[in-house]
């Protein structure tokens, strides 16, 4: 069993905590609604040291990395993050990752909670197969990179850095006033800040359709801030619960639920962070494979349903077209929404042919779910619904749905 | 006096024979915000262990369970209209038995606070 770093904290505030693979992970403190509430409106913490954290250094560091994910590290400044995924060779992602360049020689890498063990495995079979030279990084169309194992450096952190996230339209200048920074940084962009003699990495990303910050240091350090800020400011503790809301708003896919190694990033709209002509990656050659696409789905304000995942969805004419992968209330939305899968291979063509607009050519605005004896209608729509990082922008469904 | 169930309902005398049905704080708090209260249309007895109510939170689906057969007699609107506001206070319908009450596999107060204790 572990333990994130506020587990203390979160015991002290009598948070409802359950096992999230294998983490003492608090759902919610005082409720889910409220803690949504001061995300969108003022600013929340996350405790994400469940995370998995690794550096990445060395001569080829970048080659190794870029020859196991699909966005391009290459072309990457200094100081910038990317998104992007770890592919097996059936094209399925293993995992998907956040990828910080501090220079061409050293990177940060995020891996979800639930993969980090599947995640190593991967890292040290791909390096030992380079060791064994039955995979060659000579091809990676990186300049100046020879064929060696010897000056990649693979360190997993997660137990000695930690990570918070702080979200919402206030949560910049909080951490900017308790670190002394004046500077703002923008979206995926990240600094290293020295504050009383201690490291902070800051970053601009985050999982929750909000602006705001993930913030990695030594544990006892972001404890600190933690502490601090949540008694003398508008910071509130938030858990798993409304991060689960926000991210499905934001329409950010959910390892494990939305996506998994059955899934291309090409199905999961994910595509654009493929670098397909980079010279070689892991998966390359499947990961365009897209027997399935995934969709949002809005639920009229009348019903009175929350989907789950696994519930399947029927067109007007009651054939099957897809499963719901995530589901939930959105309640800046006032209704259920929801990530669908749609495995009709002629609405797949459709879609593919049509990408713009996915409900112009086929009849997607009355589609139903089945919930116990109840038929819930709902129209697809694109697979995100609001997002406030750099402005408001929310998917017009009363548009969709008229 | 409340009794209590292993499912985290409680009961408590009305009048007239009657009671009304709530659910402990316990479990409004494990089910977190509910978003919408599900009523069992089109039917109005029940026998026991059916569900009488569905209780839909943003993380979980709670059913209320009838603890003995019964039929509704009242449902508390102001929570169908507000689930947010439920509480282990609320009672959520007033139920009549349909036979003469059997004997109830129930927990008083301090039994039922034992009970969860060792669940949770």
């Amino acid at each position: 069993m572990s333990f994130p770093i506020l587990h203390e904290f979160n015991l002290a505030r009598k948070a409802n905590i359950v096992d999230f693979h294998g983490w003492q992970m608090p759902v919610f403190y005082e409720g889910i609604r409220e803690e949504y509430k001061a995300t969108r409106e003022k600013a929340s913490v996350f405790d994400v040291s469940h995370m998995g954290r690794w550096f990445f250094s060395g001569k080829n560091a970048m080659a190794f990395l870029d020859y196991l994910t699909t966005n391009d590290l290459s072309t990457l400044k200094d100081g910038k993050a990317l998104y992007t995924t770890l592919l097996n060779e059936d094209g399925g992602i293993i995992d998907d990752l956040v990828i910080y360049k501090f220079n061409p020689e050293r990177f940060l890498l995020i891996n979800n909670a639930g993969n980090h063990d599947t995640v190593t495995d991967w890292f040290w079979l791909q390096y030992n197969k380079l060791k064994s030279e039955e995979i060659s990084l000579k091809n990676s169309g990186l300049e100046g990179c020879e064929q060696s194992y010897e000056d990649i450096m693979m360190e997993d952190v997660t137990s000695k850095i930690a990570q918070i996230a702080v979200q919402g339209p206030l949560a910049k200048d909080l951490v900017n006033k308790y670190l002394g920074l004046r500077e703002e940084l923008s979206y995926f962009s990240f600094r290293k800040v020295s504050f009383n003699n201690e490291d902070y990495i800051i970053s601009a990303t985050g999982y929750t359709g909000e602006a705001g910050y993930e913030i990695y240091a030594k544990p006892s350090l972001l404890i600190k801030l933690v502490e601090d800020l949540c008694s003398n400011s508008e910071l509130v503790p938030a858990g798993l619960g409304a991060r689960d809301v926000l991210r499905l708003e934001a329409g950010y896919c959910l390892h494990g639920n939305d996506i998994d190694t059955l899934t291309t990033p090409y199905e999961a709209g994910l595509d654009w962070i493929v670098k397909i002509t980079k010279e070689n990656f892991i998966g390359k050659f499947n990961c365009t494979r897209q027997e399935k696409i995934l969709c949002g789905l809005s639920f009229s304000i009348s019903e009175k349903i929350i989907p789950r995942a696994g519930t399947k969805v029927y067109d007007d004419e009651e054939r099957e077209i897809g499963v719901i992968t995530s589901g939930t209330f959105s309640f800046i939305l006032d209704r259920a929404i929801a990530l669908v899968y749609l495995t009709d291979p002629e609405i797949i063509k459709s879609i593919i042919s049509n990408k713009t607009d996915i409900t112009s050519k086929i009849n997607l605005k009355k589609v139903s779910i089945k919930v116990r004896k109840d038929i819930f209608s709902a129209s697809i729509v694109e697979p995100w619904f609001y997002r406030n990082i750099r402005g408001k922008e929310i998917q017009d469904l009363e548009a969709i749905q008229k | 006096m409340k009794q209590y169930f292993k499912t985290h309902e409680w009961i408590e005398e009305s009048s007239n024979g009657a009671y009304y049905i709530g659910i402990s704080e316990y479990a409004a708090r494990r089910l977190g915000d509910v978003v919408f209260i599900e009523q069992m249309e089109d039917q109005n007895s029940f026998i026991a262990g059916e569900t009488l109510m569905i209780l839909e939170s943003v993380k979980a689906v709670g059913d209320v369970y009838a603890p003995f057969a019964c039929e509704i007699l009242r449902v508390n609107e102001k929570i169908v209209k507000t689930p947010e506001e439920l509480t282990g206070e609320d009672w959520l319908l007033e139920i009549k038995p349909l036979d003469s009450l059997p004997e109830l596999d129930s927990l008083n107060d301090s039994d039922y606070e034992a009970y969860i204790k060792k669940e949770g």
